[in-house]
């Protein structure tokens, strides 16, 4: 992951109000914070689908579980199940993609196309068709599941399979709800769309991403995903991702450009061959950039032990003055990584620019 | 002055005991307030108010989980109003404690062991489970 993998991201997901993708394994833990994260977070037009949102992240989420044959590729960096819920306009999208082995292809396309073309009452009599069925598969439920997704989203389930190797296939499937209640003029979104940030997701290694509206109220719950999530890592390196966490998403919910009442931002976790990634995205008016830029060089420039004395001369020195902590929180940042804060500004418009920040821990 | 100060930890703010007349002074859990001064001020303006007739002895705990950059600040400001007491002939200490592997708290305390005049004993502590 580097800076330009973060404009890139951020470029994909233009329209969306809210996303959060999610790559490796699936516990309830995982499932649980992602829907409080999207319930804490959604506009308040789209409150009254809360419920049904959940219902149906949890629906999608075990789908994973229950259709997934990733035992075979049991490590966490070639582990490429998939999970995400995006917001653009009007419609709330959740997808998955989990490898299934090939020869369930056949089957669960079936049923797949048969939901796909029903209407509300035969969708109704296939619903009690089936819980009356005793015929129900061993893995739960002879398709009830995409029943339950279709019945409570009123739309379709796109899907797909890409082959991913002789035994295996990706299975993508998307998930629409769409808010009858809000006039949206954004294009819909493809499952194509979902297939090829699957592919960013999996290429650059990455965990976890978040893009949304970074307001003090919705960094709290991101804040106690990270952490709950980062339970079994080495406590020195979760304090370090949750401090960076911290640091960087009230920055932005501070000082970022504000776009139609929104300070959007977005953060990304990666992981590979032991390092942990990190990487954070926001709008910044272009007045800010020199004064930023100086205070990033100057942080780079200087040993630990420089930013050490540094750090310990405001501790000695800035009790009394009020503007005294200015740059402190960097300081701070580049104290703790062992490699340099590397940043990137890209210019938007005459008006702003986009800010990226990348670290490595 | 009411004769004590009890607030309990939240998600973002930490618990604190100002209770001079049990002789304990102790600020504990996380502390990430994007707004500092809400919460801060309160609470340092209380211990100022302690400041003016404090105890012989008064052994504050810092017992930190987490503390974000914009905090630091507040803690600074309340080491020193520790210092004026301090400095005018009382017994101070500041006890700050860490988890025995948290090596990022420890070296926050050692950063204020080396910038304040106040004695102050690093605490290490281990979790049972």
């Amino acid at each position: 992951m580097n800076n330009n993998t973060i404009f890139q991201f951020f470029n994909h997901l233009k329209n969306d109000k809210i996303s959060f993708a999610y790559r490796g394994s699936f516990s309830n833990s995982v499932l649980a914070m992602a829907t409080e994260l999207i319930k804490n977070n959604m506009d308040a037009e789209h409150s009254k689908l809360r419920n049904k949102l959940s219902f149906l992240m949890i629906e999608s989420f075990q789908n994973i579980a229950r259709y997934a044959d990733s035992e075979a590729f049991p490590e966490p960096e070639t582990n490429s199940d998939f999970f995400m819920t995006r917001n653009i306009g009007s419609t709330f999208y959740i997808i998955s993609a989990n490898l299934v082995s090939n020869d369930k292809v056949a089957s669960i396309r079936e049923r797949l196309e048969r939901v796909n073309t029903l209407d509300k009452k035969e969708l109704n009599d296939l619903y009690r068709e089936v819980l009356t069925n005793k015929q129900i598969n061993q893995k739960g439920g002879a398709g009830l599941g995409f029943i339950e997704m279709v019945r409570k989203s009123k739309g379709k389930l796109p899907f797909d399979f890409v082959k991913a190797s002789e035994t295996h296939s990706m299975f993508f499937m998307q998930i629409e709800l769409k808010n009858p209640n809000v006039e949206s003029e954004q294009e819909p979104a493809k499952i194509e769309e979902a297939k090829a940030i699957q592919t960013l997701i999996a290429e650059n290694d990455i965990l976890m991403m978040h893009k949304g509206s970074f307001t003090s109220d919705a960094i709290s719950p991101v804040l106690r995903m990270v952490e709950d999530n980062m339970n079994s890592m080495k406590l020195k390196v979760q304090k370090k991702i949750y401090h960076f966490l911290v640091e960087i998403l009230q920055n932005i919910s501070k000082h970022s450009y504000v776009i139609n009442n929104d300070r959007e931002g977005i953060f990304l976790i990666g992981f590979k061959d032991g390092v942990f990634n990190l990487g954070t995205g926001n709008y910044i008016e272009n007045d800010k950039i020199e004064n930023l830029k100086t205070q990033l060089d100057h942080v780079n420039m200087l040993s630990k032990e420089a930013l050490s004395d540094l750090y310990r001369k405001y501790l000695r020195e800035g009790r009394e003055t009020e503007t005294g902590s200015a740059g402190l929180g960097l300081i701070d940042l580049a104290r703790e990584t062992d490699d340099n804060i590397n940043y990137s500004f890209t210019k938007v418009t005459d008006e702003y620019s986009f800010y990226s920040l990348t670290v490595k821990f | 002055m009411d004769d004590k100060l009890i607030l309990r930890p939240k998600n973002d703010t930490p618990g604190i005991v100002i209770d001079p007349s049990n002789d304990r002074f102790e600020i504990y859990g996380k502390s990430l307030p994007e707004d500092t001064n809400e919460f801060y001020d309160p609470v340092i303006g209380y211990i100022k108010k302690y400041a003016e007739n404090p105890n012989e002895i008064t052994e504050f705990i810092f017992n930190f989980e987490y503390y974000n950059s914009a905090s630091v600040r507040k803690i600074v400001n309340i080491i020193t109003v520790l210092e004026k007491i301090y400095r005018e002939g009382n017994n101070v200490k500041i006890i700050w404690m860490y988890e025995e592997t948290d090596e990022v708290m420890k070296e926050n305390g050692e950063d204020f062991e080396e910038t304040t005049d106040i004695p102050v004993e690093l605490k290490s502590f281990e979790y049972e489970d």
